[in-house]
């Protein structure tokens, strides 16, 4: 019986698993699914390990983990980071001109006068409907006038002193306020500057970056056109080393033909003499020969003779 | 060709993963071309006292030469140096202060590579947010290969770091994730790079049996390898684990190796085995139902390699975009974001051993077809070799 699903591919708790073609994202996927739809997990405290002061506190909800942060003592590195890190975020750079969403440099405020000197510290009495209060003081200062003397020579210096040192903090206040501000404004100000001197040095960076790739593909198509032609001529020089190799072959094969044409030649002439000596042999040999026949028909004539007489 | 490994610690019993990572390259490259180490004489990454003597001296038939470091680091000076810098506007002095402070400061080392700059054909420097690969840079930057071992670290983004991006000759990054971060960031596309990654050595054989008889660990359980620390998720992992058990009643444990800072919960399922040697950690590999990785800053998280060069499935943090796209190029391993995701991907792995074969199988195929350490070697030459002929 054939099962309605292939043999590779099974379902484990509702996941389809194909075992010869696993694919991990698709999994996980899958995973993530059902972890969704599992039933929530209940708030619980995780059995806290003894002597866990190292460890934080876990979360009770199923949130994703945050990273590690920065711990207060020393983490000791991995390979290669050297100590604890903080949550990872983004830095702020001012002085860099590709600085990511961090980037936060606000508008410069626009300065703010400068304060006056004095303080506006006032001691005129304040203006207005006079209550009952008022008028109690009104009183009193006139009841306490004869004793002003006496008063302002026990109190005014302290008084005086007090005055003067409030006086001059709040206007040191308000111009260190001012310096601030004045510094910060100067700071934006330059950190402007600087980023824009960035931005340029990096457009400038890109350019020579352009321009040395430009370089090194022109570099290369030349090396490339110089070994071509290095190539060729190679060839060529091979061409000419066989060529003259070959010339020289013929001529050594000239040379001895000229060796063999002069061997001939000195055998024909001894030849031609030889048969020169010979024909003058032969030549007297027939005269000879004419000779001999010439006795042996006076001979056989002298024969022919004597028997013609002898017969008689 | 010469090469000189620049790092911030070097030796034998130097764990940290940027280091070992440089070690390791620099050991399977000298079959190559001759290979020299620069480095300092720290061995405490916190506060970079020195501990080795100014000399060259030779590991694994590769010359070291170490440097002093004339100010060691003072962490709280540097906490706020660095809360300072990330909090507020400030100038490039500011950052500029603050890589002072974080070191390893040795103007030595910085001044032989200026005067030796014509005895080695490149530089390669290790880790960007440390003195000696800032200042390395600039002083040989037609000559200088970095490999970054970059994290979403809130410092990557200082503008220092933005122009240090722009001038190496070329980079050899660990993940994809890590390029397009770097090269996002300080727009350096026009830099030629690769991404590498690092092979791991696994060992010919490896016993879970023995492994359990060892350390006493019986029943399933899943692994976390690494130091256990805030900064590696830990705290989550614990956190996560025990409500999984508790609301599932499942019978896995979870087996800690690494040194700690923290403090483990004291419940029977969590064992804390402290730092074990190689073979002892493949063991415990091999016999794990899966992997988990908590951390939610890598650059490329060599123990997940490991548990893949093993065939094992992996648990990652999602938050680290490093594990995540590792799990899903890999098809390797699955990946959670909060509790729930935690819980569901982790009980559908436990329920189903075939996924965690899958999983585990497809990761092997990954690392066989990216991290062995015969492509990490080509990939090496290969960026040298360009470099060379382009030069």
């Amino acid at each position: 019986m054939n099962s309605s699903k292939p043999e590779k591919t099974k379902a484990i708790d509702s996941l389809e698993i194909d075992y010869d073609h696993i694919d991990v994202a698709a999994l996980v996927t899958q995973i993530q699914k059902a972890a969704a739809e599992a039933p929530p997990v209940e708030a619980r405290e995780t059995v806290a390990p003894r002597d866990s002061t190292s460890l934080p506190s876990p979360s009770p909800r199923d949130s994703t983990p945050p990273p590690p942060a920065s711990p207060s003592g020393l983490g000791p590195p991995d390979s290669t980071a050297s100590l604890p890190r903080p949550a990872p975020t983004a830095p702020r750079v001012t002085t860099s001109p590709t600085s990511g969403p961090q980037d936060s440099i606000s508008p410069p405020l626009p300065l703010p006068p400068i304060p006056p000197s004095p303080s506006p510290l006032s001691t005129e009495p304040v203006s207005g409907p006079q209550g009952l209060k008022q008028k109690i003081k009104i009183i009193l200062r006139k009841l306490i006038k004869p004793f002003f003397p006496v008063i302002r020579l026990l109190a005014f210096p302290i008084h005086e002193e007090l005055r003067t040192t409030i006086e001059s903090l709040h206007e040191t206040n308000m111009r260190l306020d001012y310096l601030f501000q004045l510094l910060h404004f100067q700071e934006e100000k330059y950190d402007r500057r600087l980023e824009s001197v960035d931005q340029r040095i990096y457009r400038n960076e890109l350019r020579l970056d352009t321009l040395e790739e430009r370089h090194g593909d022109l570099e290369q198509k030349f090396d490339q056109r110089l070994e071509i032609v290095d190539q060729r001529i190679e060839k060529s020089e091979q061409r000419l080393d066989r060529s003259e190799g070959a010339l020289d072959e013929r001529l050594k094969d000239l040379d001895k033909s000229m060796d063999y044409i002069r061997l001939l030649y000195n055998l024909d002439h001894n030849l031609v003499v030889e048969l020169t000596k010979l024909k003058i042999e032969a030549d007297t040999l027939k005269t000879k020969f004419r000779i001999l026949e010439k006795d042996q028909e006076f001979l056989q004539k002298r024969e022919k003779a004597l028997e013609e007489r002898s017969a008689k | 060709m010469t090469i000189a490994f620049v790092v911030q610690r070097y030796g034998l019993e130097i764990n940290g993963g940027a280091e070992l990572h440089c070690r390791w390259v620099a050991e399977h490259m000298r079959k190559y071309m001759p290979v020299e180490v620069l480095t300092s004489c720290a061995h405490d990454y916190i506060t970079w006292r020195n501990h080795y003597p100014e000399s060259e001296e030779v590991i694994n038939d590769i010359r070291v030469r170490r440097f002093p470091v004339t100010k060691p680091r003072r962490p709280e000076k540097f906490g706020r140096l660095q809360n300072y810098i990330l909090e507020h506007e400030h100038r490039e002095k500011d950052e500029l202060a603050w890589l002072e402070e974080e070191g390893p400061t040795s103007p030595k080392l910085i001044h032989f590579i200026r005067k030796h700059e014509s005895d080695y054909d490149y530089f390669i420097f290790f880790s960007y947010r440390y003195y000696h690969a800032y200042w390395g840079i600039h002083t040989v930057p037609g000559k200088s290969i970095l490999v970054p071992t970059a994290e979403h670290d809130p410092v990557i983004h200082l503008k220092i770091f933005r122009d240090l991006f722009r001038m190496p000759r070329a980079f050899i990054y660990n993940s994809e994730e890590e390029r397009v971060m770097i090269q996002t960031l300080s727009r350096n596309q026009s830099v030629p790079g690769l991404v590498v990654g690092v092979g791991t050595e696994v060992p010919s054989s490896f016993s879970a049996e023995r492994f359990r008889q060892k350390h006493g660990v019986d029943g399933p359980y899943m692994i976390y390898v690494g130091r256990i620390d805030q900064n590696k998720g830990c705290p989550h992992l614990f956190d996560y684990f025990l409500r999984f058990k508790k609301d599932t009643g499942s019978d896995i444990k979870l087996v800690l190796i690494g040194t700690t800072v923290l403090k483990i919960p004291s419940h029977p399922d969590v064992r804390h085995l402290g730092f074990l040697p190689e073979e002892d950690k493949f063991d415990a590999l091999s016999g794990a139902e899966l992997l988990v990785m908590p951390s939610f800053y890598e650059s490329l998280s060599m123990v997940t390699l490991e548990a893949w060069a093993l065939g094992r499935a992996v648990l990652a943090n999602a938050h680290c975009k490093v594990l995540k796209g590792q799990c899903q190029r890999s098809n390797g391993g699955l990946y959670y974001e909060n509790y729930p995701e935690f819980r569901e991907a982790l009980k559908l792995l436990l329920a189903s051993p075939r996924l965690r074969a899958v999983l585990g199988e497809n990761g092997k195929a990954y690392y066989d077809a990216n991290y062995t350490w015969d492509i990490i070697e080509k990939k090496y030459l290969a960026i040298m070799n360009e470099l060379g002929a382009g030069r």
